[in-house]
């Protein structure tokens, strides 16, 4: 009676802990996360953030790719802006949010070009995509850049 | 009915504003707060001469009114011209300190006019616009729109939860007798008192009888249409949610309203007017500007808005040497006096006639209206010019963005203008010369250079010409214009 219990005790252990790894792993691969809060430099002054992460074992169909653009000062939403990457350009709604879906098969490796009128451009280094969601927030300098007159 | 007798100048206050006000001045903030009793002081952060920097903007201490509202009324209020910080663009306002329950409150008045429609100060009775009050870390405590002086309900998203329903305001002209510390001239002030009114459910009693939505001010009567749409205005909208409140929102008693509070300022015109800032051109180009400042035709008319009173389009024109071109730009818009600066270099083209200076000039000022628009609402910016921000995402310069814009819708209007200047300096040249040289700066654009060969040459030769005395193939020819002399 005294060993059987040992035993159930034991069979117990090796499943909590059998679980717990399980869980480990899933934890580990399915909801790995990686976050770029601190604004990476850009030469234009400007510079962007950007947070992606993996929900379902990087396994989904699609990604979604979401963010905004704001005044490098202010911090004020910039509507009127886009993002471009390769052949595709998304406008931005009026409060400067961006929000679109990339298919699997286009998952790879792409920078991005945010631009906004009276702003000087930001543009990304290569940013992997094989995750399921990214957050990209550009952050722009005003384009003070005097304009001349030039006859000759 | 809004703003009512600001039609006609007068040289002493109507009676309802007698014994109202009285000017004083305080250079130190000490002085203010034992004015006050309140502790305005504990926000300031530096001060220097006439100017007292805060939190919430740059207080000008030469510019304050005190007011007596009512007889009732135990202490004076206060009403303190205020800069703006420099992210708040397009807005005029004050710093209201206000004596009520035994304690001075203090918040701002906001004038914030829409994109370019707000015309002049005397034209303040067809305000476009919203007037707001701002607690002082700048969050609204109230707004009201206005469309043509007609208070108008906002729209859905624009609706917030405020503590006041609205003001009502009412304006006068006076010719002041003190000259202004900045032109040594006489000139215009602007009297408001605004009355603003509990939202509904914010405390007080808001459900009395009243239909109106208006002031109950009696100079109104002379305007009893505008008085009655704004009623109407208010009056019909249900919606619990609307900043507007509903039509038993409006005071019973226009003399005792939920919230008496008496807003107060003075405007001299310098807050509002302004003006092109000539005083640093060469004589030479002096001459010119002030005729372009006479024209009608064309964007002449946007010269004459920077010559006139429409706040935020002012324009600094001065002579300066430039590394390249006959004129520079700047794009940075000078949010405290609502100024864009060009620069021209008059001494590096000598044999410049003044038909080329004054193409040159209507070119600039159209470069100061997209900048001084831009800057004062971004996003009306947005939809009135969407191709501007289309090609944006091509060139990503001011420049250029610019220039294509100019060559898409501009020609004509410099050329109608250009044209009414020759003409008015007794020249007889044809139409087709002013078009040709209304391209001049345009080049590099997409429309001229989709031009033929033929045209292009037609167009570059005349613009050389008058700017340099000598054809594109280095030849002298006589130019069609005079020399200006600079």
């Amino acid at each position: 009676m005294g060993i059987h219990k040992l035993k159930k005790v034991k069979m117990q252990v090796v499943n909590i802990s059998k679980l717990s790894l399980l869980i480990l792993i899933v934890l580990i691969i399915g909801c790995s996360k990686k976050i770029q809060n601190e604004l990476v430099p850009n030469n234009n002054s400007g510079g962007y953030s950007f947070e992606f992460k993996n929900t379902k074992n990087g396994m989904s169909d699609s990604l979604l790719i979401t963010g905004g653009f704001f005044d490098l000062k202010t911090r004020q939403p910039l509507g009127g802006s886009s993002v471009h990457f390769y052949c595709q350009k998304i406008m931005t709604d009026s409060i400067g949010n961006f929000n679109f879906k990339l298919s699997s098969g286009l998952k790879s490796d792409y920078f991005f070009r945010g631009v906004s009128i009276g702003y000087k451009t930001v543009i990304t280094d290569f940013i992997s995509l094989k995750s399921d969601t990214l957050k990209l927030n550009f952050y722009l300098d005003e384009d003070t850049t005097p304009i001349y007159h030039c006859e000759d | 009915m809004l703003f009512s007798s600001c039609e006609q100048n007068q040289n002493e206050l109507e009676p309802q504003f007698q014994d109202s006000f009285k000017k004083i001045s305080i250079t130190e903030i000490d002085e203010l707060v034992g004015l006050t009793g309140t502790g305005i002081s504990n926000r300031s952060i530096g001060s220097s001469n006439n100017l007292m920097e805060t939190e919430y903007g740059t207080l000008r201490l030469d510019q304050i009114i005190e007011r007596i509202s009512s007889s009732e009324q135990i202490k004076p209020n206060y009403s303190i011209k205020l800069i703006p910080p420099s992210d708040v663009k397009g807005t005029i306002e004050y710093l209201v300190i206000e004596y009520s329950e035994g304690e001075y409150n203090q918040y701002i008045l906001q004038f914030e006019p829409t994109g370019n429609r707000f015309d002049i100060a005397k034209s303040l009775n067809s305000f476009t616009g919203a007037i707001r009050t701002l607690y002082l870390d700048r969050e609204i405590r109230s707004e009201t729109n206005y469309e043509d002086g007609i208070r108008v309900e906002l729209k859905n998203e624009s609706r917030r939860v405020m503590e006041f329903e609205y003001c009502d305001c009412e304006y006068q002209y006076v010719e002041s007798e003190v000259n202004s510390n900045i032109t040594g001239e006489p000139f215009m002030e602007v009297w408001i008192v605004c009355t603003c009114y509990e939202s509904s459910g914010s405390g007080g009693d808001s459900s009395d009888g009243s239909s109106s939505g208006g002031s109950g001010d009696s100079s109104d009567s002379g305007d009893s249409s505008d008085s009655g749409d704004s009623g109407d205005s208010a009056g019909t909208n249900t919606d619990p949610d609307s900043g507007g409140g509903t039509s038993n929102d409006g005071p019973s008693d226009p003399s005792n309203p939920k919230f008496p509070v008496g807003l107060t300022a003075f405007m001299s015109e310098e807050d509002w007017e302004e003006q092109i800032n000539d005083s640093q051109l060469q004589p030479c180009m002096e001459t010119i500007m002030n005729d372009l400042k006479n024209l009608t035709q064309g964007v002449g008319q946007t010269v004459q808005m920077f010559a006139g009173n429409t706040p935020g389009y002012n324009w600094k024109v001065q002579d300066g040497s430039l590394s390249q071109g006959t004129g520079m730009t700047s794009t940075q818009y000078n949010n405290t006096n609502g100024t864009v600066t060009t620069t021209f270099d008059s001494q590096a083209w000598k044999n410049a006639t003044e038909l080329s200076w004054a193409r040159t000039m209507l070119h600039e000022a159209m470069h100061e209206y997209f900048v001084a628009y831009y800057n004062l609402n971004r996003r009306t910016f947005l939809g009135t010019y969407q191709q501007m921000v289309q090609d944006w995402n091509t060139h990503q310069n001011w420049n250029d963005v610019h220039h294509e814009e100019f060559a898409r819708s501009l020609v004509t209007g410099i050329a109608d203008a250009l044209e009414e200047y020759g003409i008015k300096n007794g020249y007889n040249h044809s139409r087709q010369f002013y078009e040709d040289m209304s391209w001049a700066g345009l080049q590099g654009t997409t429309t001229f250079q989709n031009l033929s060969p033929s045209i292009k040459q037609r167009i570059l030769n005349p613009n050389a010409i008058e700017l340099t005395g000598a054809d594109l193939n280095g030849n002298s020819q006589t130019q069609k214009g005079k020399n200006a002399g600079c």
